[in-house]
């Protein structure tokens, strides 16, 4: 694996101490959120496995299964849906099916997503198809699609027909959308698109990330609880300023992240030409001839692109202070997302997992992970 | 991107007691809240510091913040999409001639809650797997066991002033679980509500298959009698016996029984075996 020259990246997060100084100074700050994601992941997990069969085949199929959803992810979709659940009064055991399904469908896009990407590392470890080649990658990841229909079928026994048929119609929005905000992304690298605006980014990260990440498990927690009694556009907004606020973090880590902590190789959606805010803003602000160096550097297959050339790319985002940029979208995206939360949950009496929701938006992009 | 007092970003960036933002300029970014700026500064209170970072990003958050404009209209956008999509379905749904509903209004109600786009219709396995509405004369046949009311509560007017059964799916459920080479049976009834007598008809059932597809063949399914023809207006008792083989894992088997005349007629039969 290729890395950045360490004093680049050294210089680059010279930009962005504001962070790293609140982490150092108070590091429990975000402990119960964290502790909280770990103890609704281990429940997660835990019902995930007992929905994998338990025959042939294994070694290419049901073994490969879990290792994505096993590897230390954050389970913020099945833990938003679950404590929004709670918060409106509802049970994990109502709940805890859609999640897994959630999860699983989550992990399913992972697979694909990586494939999709190039990437070679996901949580620390070679991705699926860098281990185990694409084909075996693809059948996993539409095995995992395939399985997250039981638990929804058995939605039916637990929650009535009613109830299921909603959840299967928000499951069905969800995965569309997603499908279509990859098609976008992908259509841009294929393309080798350079001229999108804010507005282009802005509506593929709401179809690719935002409804699967964070509106829809919340819908999805509130009508369990309610019995479809509340209105679920209630946590439109709120979803999509925290998940893109989310998405632009992660893009974030991408560049300045501990490659430790993070998992993936640093600098990989440069290497991968991820058309990310800080790229775009990039494009938009730079000079005619720069604009044309990363044309062509954008235009040219993974394997053809040089470190220097990579390299050049975020000296051109720190010349326009793109990272910097991003980052302020991020933390107004955020802002927003909590007063979205209050009209989302405001109602609701005050509860360990209302306040665990609440929090969750800071540390969403304060994370290092 | 110019800090307020006219620093460079990077020396103001830098000291971490500082806004991090600038005034509002060329990115409109918004100025942070003065109560805003003094939660940042470094405090030995711990308990300003905790609250410190949500009400700076409550600041940063206004609504003149472009970036959050930007997304409203982005998410208003796809939303008036997909309701355009949905109501496009429903005008579909309700021109087809291929399924008809004797409640398409219950069904239209749920188009109607759904804000995103509705492409394929999940059959409700409850309400909607068997009916049909174009008269024919087998509607009056109903199977149960002897544990169950007819219908299953699922019925609607028949225009004479009386109900029939809306739903032709029922479940048999052995009342007594079975041992692995022993045989369990329960009593099906039949039962004719119309005005002419059934054809002769004989039973039979698929291999039950539990939820770790292990198998009971459906010819371990026996009826007594083997055929059955049922009169109008009266009820006609068929025994199901199930014989379990040696060896069968335990677990719950499920599988459909259904008669050779009556086409339109079956039933899920379960068994669990310890």
């Amino acid at each position: 694996m290729t890395r950045m020259n360490s004093n680049k990246i050294r210089e680059i997060r010279l930009f962005v101490p504001f962070v790293i100084w609140l982490d150092m100074k108070h590091p429990d700050l975000f402990e119960p959120v964290k502790a909280a994601l770990e103890r609704y992941n281990t429940i997660i997990i835990n019902a995930l496995l007992n929905y994998l069969p338990t025959k042939e085949p294994r070694r290419y199929l049901y073994d490969l299964v879990p290792v994505y959803p096993k590897r230390s992810g954050k389970g913020f979709r099945p833990g938003l849906c679950i404590a929004t659940c709670r918060a409106f009064d509802g049970s994990i055991h109502n709940a805890l099916r859609s999640a897994v399904a959630l999860e699983l469908l989550h992990n399913a896009f992972l697979v694909h997503d990586d494939l999709e990407d190039g990437s070679e590392y996901r949580r620390g470890s070679e991705t699926l198809h860098a281990e185990h080649g694409v084909a075996i990658a693809v059948n996993v990841g539409d095995a995992m699609n395939v399985l997250s229909m039981r638990p929804l079928m058995e939605n039916l026994t637990i929650l009535g027909p009613d109830l299921t048929w909603q959840i299967y119609t928000e499951i069905e929005h969800m995965a569309r959308q997603s499908v279509e905000g990859q098609a976008m992304e992908l259509g841009w690298v294929r393309d080798n698109t350079c001229d999108m605006s804010e507005d282009d980014y802005l509506r593929m990260t709401l179809k690719k990330t935002c409804w699967y990440t964070c509106i829809h498990p919340c819908r999805i927690g509130a009508l369990i609880a309610t019995g479809g009694s509340v209105s679920l556009d209630r946590f439109n907004r709120f979803g999509y300023y925290m998940g893109a606020a989310f998405q632009i973090q992660d893009d974030l880590l991408n560049l300045v992240g501990d490659y430790e902590k993070y998992g993936k190789e640093i600098g990989g959606d440069i290497w991968e030409g991820k058309r990310t805010l800080m790229l775009i803003h990039t494009l938009n602000n730079c000079a005619d001839d720069e604009k044309e160096q990363m044309r062509t550097f954008l235009g040219k297959p993974r394997h053809e692109r040089q470190l220097n050339e990579v390299e050049r790319v975020y000296q051109l985002m720190d010349k326009y202070d793109s990272i910097e940029y991003a980052r302020s979208c991020s933390r107004q995206l955020a802002g927003a997302a909590l007063k979205e939360f209050y009209m989302a949950y405001g109602d609701l009496p005050d509860s360990d997992d209302k306040k665990f929701i609440q929090d969750i938006v800071l540390y969403m992009i304060e994370r290092d992970i | 991107m110019q800090s307020k007092n006219g620093e460079s970003p990077k020396s103001a960036l830098n000291s971490a007691q500082e806004p991090v933002d600038s005034a509002e300029g060329e990115s409109g970014i918004e100025e942070p809240d003065a109560e805003v700026g003094q939660s940042q500064k470094a405090d030995t209170n711990g308990e300003e510091i905790k609250t410190g970072p949500i009400n700076m990003f409550r600041g940063f958050a206004g609504t003149s913040s472009r970036v959050v404009q930007q997304a409203a209209s982005i998410l208003e956008e796809e939303i008036a999409a997909g309701i355009i999509a949905a109501k496009q379905v429903e005008k579909h749904f309700v021109n087809s001639s291929a399924l008809r509903l004797h409640e398409p209004n219950v069904l239209m109600q749920r188009f109607r809650r759904d804000l995103h786009e509705v492409i394929d219709i999940i059959l409700d396995l409850i309400n909607v797997a068997v009916q049909y509405v174009d008269g024919s004369d087998r509607q009056g046949i109903t199977i149960r066991s002897t544990e169950q009311r007819a219908g299953s509560g699922h019925k609607i007017n028949d225009g004479r002033g009386g109900v029939k059964p809306l739903s032709y799916l029922s479940t048999l459920v052995v009342p007594k679980s079975v041992k692995a080479g022993e045989s369990v049976e329960l009593t099906m009834i039949l039962e004719n509500g119309n005005e002419e007598p059934t054809d002769e008809s004989s039973f039979h059932s698929t291999d039950l298959v539990s939820t770790h597809s292990n198998r009971i063949p459906g010819n371990q399914v026996v009826f007594r009698p083997s055929s059955v023809k049922v009169e109008p207006h009266t009820t006609e008792e068929i025994t199901v016996a199930v014989n379990v083989p040696n060896e069968t894992p335990a677990g719950v088997y499920s599988g459909l029984i259904q008669a050779t005349e009556m086409d339109q007629l079956r039933a899920v039969l379960v068994v669990q075996v310890d």
